[in-house]
């Protein structure tokens, strides 16, 4: 297995063979997942603001854009964490067969939770209880969630542990997390979300926290896993050029606010919004995780700015830009958001 | 794990021995002679230097303390000059069960009483309840015991007549009339303790249910109840049981006082009579058998710690 | 003595110390009362004389065990017919002065202890350990009564042994800090342009553990008031007829079917001091102690 070089990796239509090739829209056109004008605010700031998207079944959607733009916050909206204390989340999000599930209860959510909609969080090592064993966290919701007897959530826990590539996996059950590597511990995260075939798989940076000789593997395995059970697949991402070998559709968001949307290889082949751009520029000469050649500090939300968010940083921003918001409206190929997009 | 077991019980020792001679010279630097008080009136030159030979005192200190060590192993603690009954028969046999009902009992009632009140303090905060929870956490932990007894006593005994005040029964001769009159001490004892277990579940869980692995846990569809209770509680295990560990001192010594307050038995109230006897032998046995409690709970704890936390196993 | 000239040094050179209590105490109106209420002890601790409206020992023989109310005598007499406010003013006297006596012996041993345990090496510092294991393995009231057997009764002794008592838990924070301090850069620097050990403990240890040490000191002195009035309950601290709170509770417990008050006002006045106390000492600690900011 080629280990994805992600130094020299562009943002390109044809698809390192690492990743077994680009996922083609499954036969299905009508949306699995639909969000529409998702705002959330805190005290005083707006974490998101009127973010909406869609995805089809079977598609992969990548959420781009630095720490703070909302990424993780749309993800904990979408598996419904985002509720009771966080008073302030308005819109809808509509669940294929559930309708609108942005105001849903508790007990309803439950059964939606880790069933229809599962995730990956960004750093294993964190997301597994470290006083349970593998065995008992990936049993559990086999038994809870699909009602299995104990013998069978062991045979279907060793077949699970076994189709994410985890060696010796009888013996696996009663490791401890802390026992495992990272990778290993990745690879039991997407084994327990994919335990009870969910319909949306969510991925919170799965593999920033890892090795970059693993991160290749364990999106492929991603990547293979959904593709297998037909199911949708939203990645959050800063890393572009991941992004665009691996997702179908990508959304960036700049401070809550969506400023690009469309399908990947247009959007990020010839960015037309200067964040989208910046932000590949920062993938291609910089190579780092953080935005450091954009002028002045992340986004700011304490201001409730009624323009772009980005104006400030914005080396193309008019007069125009800080005082009223784009629109997001279509545009060869994509959904943008800028007074004075890039030819 | 066995040479780690080892090492512990072997440290555990080491600092028995060091506090064994520490009350050793303690007992030797005691006012009064012993041999003048063990012979009275009966006292003659002659006297004085056979009994001195017979009990060994001409020896070099080091000689004694070996040789008072070695009957303290062997449960030879000497006699009472007061009541002429040998120590060890009063001390381990008659007073420690006292104390170490009363102190299982507090604590039981604290453990009981103190997660559930902290837990409800965790997953409500900047409720009425948390408020509530911290008002009396504060107090809690500040509010002398011996004065919380006499209200106690004035409350529950003089003007509601609910239970005995003095006393002990013990509960495995007479369960209810045991029960009855460790009530009162028992939540004397406790209420330092329960407060303590409240702060400590309630920081520890707030500091838990914010961990990555709480999330992953209700990603996966795992009901409010598990999430707090199973996940949540598993995990502050370790910090609770340690508190529990080092804050044994408290119980011991807020069981003397208590002791006092209801009258019981125990290994305080011998410690405190024997103090106003000027029984230095006593006072002795109770500060070791104070000391052997605390050290052996805190190297159960130590032992105990690779299975609350599993990562502190070997791999 | 020795930490008031090393006290002013600190807050000439980090004015923002005191800014930041009095910062706390606008923030936080818990401390701010707490404050105040352990003010008021100490202020009446010491003008007793001027606040009390009886001497403490003053027997009333026409008012035996009178509640609170009384004319003359507003929150009652006890059984010898004393004052009750009076002794419970000059109660605060020894409580005060007993327990920030107590803390500052036990504070200087073990400032004392855990320096020459932090700083010593090989077997010397393991034997300090396993000393500072010992004098942990038992609890403060147990080894004060230990000591109290030996040196007696009265207020000096119950400072003294308090104090003792104390030095176990003052003496290994002391060592973690030494050792923290020992680790930095210029402790090293200093040892490699061969400046001598006194001089490096002089101006760059001492310094460092001092304040660290006077925020456990300001924690500790409610620990230390209610172990040495928990040494007068048992009988065998203050002696009678002390105005001692400890030893007024012990002499009410006996009337309190019928006279609960006897106990009731000094016992209310200890535990008042006492939680004024924790609040402050809680209040100081979470403010100067960057370990615990984080925590809630």
């Amino acid at each position: 297995m080629k280990p994805l070089d992600l130094g020299t990796a562009r943002a390109s239509t044809t698809l390192p063979a690492a990743l077994g090739g680009r996922i083609e829209p499954a036969a299905g056109t009508e949306p699995l997942l639909k969000v529409e004008g998702l705002s959330l605010t805190r005290g005083e700031s707006l974490i998101l603001d009127e973010v909406a998207f869609s995805l089809r079944r079977g598609a992969t959607l990548g959420l781009l854009g630095e720490s703070g733009a909302g990424k993780s916050t749309i993800a904990l909206a979408l598996i419904g964490l985002l509720r009771k204390p966080e008073v302030g989340l308005s819109g809808t999000i509509t669940l294929d067969g559930e309708g609108d599930v942005v105001d849903a209860p508790e007990k309803a959510w439950l059964k939606l939770r880790g069933r229809r909609v599962a995730m990956i969080f960004q750093d294993a090592s964190a997301a597994l209880n470290p006083c349970f064993t593998i065995g008992r966290q990936i049993m559990t919701p086999l038994r809870r969630v699909l009602g299995l007897g104990r013998s069978a959530a062991r045979v279907r826990a060793i077949e699970l542990l076994e189709s994410v590539g985890l060696n010796d996996a009888p013996s696996r059950l009663s490791a401890y997390p802390h026992q495992l590597s990272g990778g290993m511990q990745q690879r039991v995260m997407i084994a327990i979300a994919l335990s009870s075939n969910p319909d949306l798989l969510l991925a919170d940076e799965p593999t920033s926290a890892l090795d970059v000789t693993i991160q290749a593997q364990i999106i492929r395995l991603i990547l293979e896993e959904t593709r297998r059970r037909s199911a949708s697949c939203i990645f959050v991402l800063h890393d572009l050029a991941l992004a665009s070998q691996c997702c179908d559709d990508v959304v960036v968001l700049y401070g809550g606010q969506v400023v690009e949307t469309g399908p990947s290889r247009i959007v990020l082949d010839a960015p037309m919004h200067p964040y989208t751009q910046a932000l590949k520029g920062c993938v291609l000469e910089f190579d780092t995780e953080e935005l450091e050649p954009l002028p002045s500090g992340a986004p700011s939300f304490a201001s409730k700015s009624p323009g772009c968010r980005f104006a400030d940083r914005c080396a193309r921003a008019l007069d125009k830009c800080a005082a009223t918001k784009p629109p997001l409206v279509a545009t060869r190929g994509r959904k943008l958001a800028c007074w004075n997009p890039l030819p | 794990m066995l040479l780690f077991a080892a090492g512990k019980i072997l440290q555990t020792l080491m600092v028995l021995l060091i506090v064994s001679a520490v009350s050793f010279t303690l007992l030797k630097l005691a006012p009064g002679d012993p041999i003048q008080i063990m012979l009275g009136t009966e006292y003659s030159p002659e006297a004085y230097t056979s009994l001195m030979k017979q009990l060994g005192l001409d020896r070099s200190m080091i000689e004694q303390y070996l040789r008072w060590l070695g009957s303290f192993v062997t449960g030879d603690w000497g006699v009472s000059y007061v009541s002429k009954a040998p120590i060890f028969q009063f001390a381990v046999v008659e007073a420690l069960p006292v104390t170490l009902t009363l102190a299982a009992s507090a604590l039981a009632l604290s453990v009981l009483i103190g997660v559930p009140l902290g837990v409800l303090a965790a997953t409500r905060r900047g409720s009425i309840w948390d408020a509530a929870t911290s008002v009396f956490t504060l107090t809690g932990t500040s509010f002398p015991s011996f004065y919380l007894g006499i209200l106690l006593i004035w409350l529950f005994g003089v003007k509601f007549g609910l239970f005995p005040t003095m006393g002990f029964v013990a509960p495995w001769e007479d369960f209810w009339a045991g029960v009855s009159h460790l009530t009162l001490p028992a939540i004397t004892l406790s209420i330092y303790f329960l407060a303590m277990i409240v702060r400590m579940t309630r920081a520890n869980l707030i500091e838990v249910l914010e961990q990555p692995y709480i999330a992953a846990a209700r990603a996966r569809g795992e009901p409010n109840w598990r999430v707090v209770w199973v996940h949540g509680l598993r995990n502050i295990l370790m910090p609770l049981v340690t508190i529990l560990g080092l804050q044994l001192g408290a119980l011991l010594q807020g069981a003397v006082l208590t002791e006092t307050v209801f009258s019981l038995p125990g290994v305080g109230q011998m410690i405190t009579n024997a103090v106003l006897n000027r029984e230095y032998g006593i006072v002795q046995a109770g500060v070791m058998i104070t000391a052997c409690l605390f050290i052996t709970t805190n190297l159960i704890v130590d032992l105990a710690y690779p299975y609350l936390d599993p990562r502190l196993r070997p791999r | 003595m020795v930490d008031i000239p090393v006290d002013t040094r600190l807050a000439a050179r980090r004015p923002t110390r005191l800014e930041g209590l009095r910062a706390l105490a606008r923030s936080n109106i818990y401390f701010a009362i707490a404050s105040i209420v352990v003010a008021l002890f100490i202020l009446s601790a010491t003008f007793a004389p001027l606040v009390s409206p009886h001497p403490p020992l003053d027997q009333d023989m026409a008012a035996f065990m009178s509640p609170p109310l009384t004319e003359n005598h507003m929150l009652g007499t006890d059984s010898f017919g004393r004052d009750l406010l009076a002794r419970t003013i000059y109660g605060a006297r020894y409580a005060l002065a007993i327990g920030f006596g107590a803390v500052l012996i036990g504070a200087l041993g073990g400032l004392i202890v855990g320096v020459a345990a932090g700083l010593s090496g090989g077997v010397t510092e393991w034997a300090l350990m396993r000393f500072i294991d010992a004098l942990l393995a038992l609890p403060s009231l147990i080894m004060a009564i230990a000591f109290i057997s030996i040196l007696g009764q009265g207020v000096d002794k119950v400072i003294l042994a308090v104090g003792v008592a104390l030095i176990g838990p003052f003496s290994r924070t002391v060592r973690a800090d030494v050792l923290q301090v020992k680790a930095q850069a210029f402790v090293e620097a200093a040892g490699l342009m061969g400046v001598k050990r006194l001089a490096i403990i002089w101006r760059h240890i001492l310094p460092n553990v001092i304040f660290p040490l006077a925020v456990q000191a300001t924690i500790r002195v409610s620990y230390a008031v209610l172990v040495s009035s928990g040494l007068s309950f048992l009988g065998i601290g203050v002696a009678p007829p002390t105005p001692d709170w400890g030893l007024m509770i012990a002499e009410g417990r006996s009337f309190v079917s019928f006279a609960p008050w006897i106990a009731g006002v000094p016992g209310t006045a200890l535990a008042i001091l006492l939680i004024a106390l924790s609040i402050v000492g809680d209040g100081v600690r979470e403010h100067f102690d960057p370990k615990l900011r984080k925590q809630g």
